[in-house]
């Protein structure tokens, strides 16, 4: 049948087509498990890396919490230490302005003496008056 | 570290790195690398060689590759996972490779770049005297495969996430079907995980 619609040449000519025609596509077939396996691996990465940053990014909000958690309790632990030693001067620690008695819950903090924070205390008061 | 070597220095990005273990008895490991599983594929356990005549190598043998190879040049430390990982830590001394570049196919003209930077050089005809006394064992055979002279060329450690990462086999595999020698390769099997794991010293790399 071949034979009798292509002359020879055209018909070797026509099967060395085919035959390419059919190799292109047979290669791209086992190319693309390759590629689509590196693909899809590559994603499995970058899925794995958000998990990762997203714990991260948790973590990290739970230290801030644990610091901030942590910072309160020792700012209520100063002021029950100085009720309970010198009172008068927790009055007068009470009557000052939040922003004041952040500085000085700060300046103990930063290892001023209770001495020393006492009189900021005092001087606090008094210019605030 | 190891008997006899608390510490060592590698350079990285310029700047001298001591690697050291930490030394808090009580620290344990948190995070991505304390992790015991993941999904399987594809983060499988992988066997202990990434190719059959590419040698695997632990912590104490890439100790001694950065004091000699990586600090006379004749070797590279190359980090095999994709930037994002790199950028989050990494062996002091190590270059990022990400192992996406060495998946191209052994023609595409890529390779040069690559194979010019690992110390190699395009194979020339050795002559009839050279040939001669190679003949006679009076020259050393020249590491030839296909294009390409791999004499001089390069070791290349390579590491990505730990046992259960494929990157750096997958390089590994990219470099030797693309004509890098076996014996010029090497396997740190235990990459980021093992390294954490031993509390040794890692770098976040400067952003560009």
């Amino acid at each position: 049948m071949l034979r009798r619609i292509f002359p020879k040449k055209a018909r070797s000519r026509t099967v060395g087509l085919s035959f390419v025609s059919l190799l292109v596509p047979a290669c791209l077939l086992l190319v693309s498990p390759i590629l689509h396996s590196e693909d899809a691996y590559l994603d499995a990465l970058r899925l794995e890396e958000e998990r990762l940053n997203d714990k991260e990014s948790a973590d990290r909000d739970e230290v801030k919490s644990e610091s901030v958690a942590s910072s309160d309790d020792q700012r209520a632990k100063f002021e029950n230490e100085l009720e309970a030693s010198y009172r008068g001067t927790f009055l007068f620690y009470t009557k000052l302005p939040a922003k004041s008695q952040e500085e000085v819950f700060r300046e103990r903090q930063q290892g001023a003496s209770i001495d020393e924070v006492r009189k900021t205390i005092m001087n606090r008061y008094l210019h605030s008056h | 570290m190891t008997k006899g070597k608390p510490y060592i220095h590698v350079v990285h990005e310029g700047r001298s790195i001591r690697i050291e273990r930490i030394q808090d008895p009580e620290f344990e490991l948190k995070g991505y690398f304390a992790k015991t599983a993941r999904k399987c594929p594809p983060f499988c356990i992988h066997p202990m060689k990434a190719a059959p005549d590419v040698e695997t190598i632990g912590e104490v043998e890439l100790f001694e590759f950065m004091e000699t190879q990586l600090r006379d040049g004749t070797g590279v430390l190359i980090d095999a996972r994709t930037p994002t990982w790199y950028k989050k830590g990494t062996i002091p001394g190590a270059v990022n490779y990400p192992f996406t570049e060495f998946s191209l196919p052994p023609e595409d003209p890529a390779w040069e770049e690559i194979f010019v930077k690992f110390g190699a050089k395009p194979a020339q005809d050795p002559g009839l005297i050279e040939k001669a006394m190679q003949g006679m064992g009076l020259s050393g055979e020249r590491l030839q495969s296909g294009k390409w002279d791999f004499s001089n060329a390069k070791n290349l450690v390579l590491f990505c996430n730990g046992p259960a990462c494929g990157q750096s086999p997958h390089a590994i595999k990219g470099l030797l079907a693309a004509g890098y020698p076996a014996q010029k390769l090497f396997y740190f099997r235990g990459g980021m995980q093992m390294w954490e794991l031993w509390g040794l010293t890692t770098v976040v790399p400067a952003s560009e």
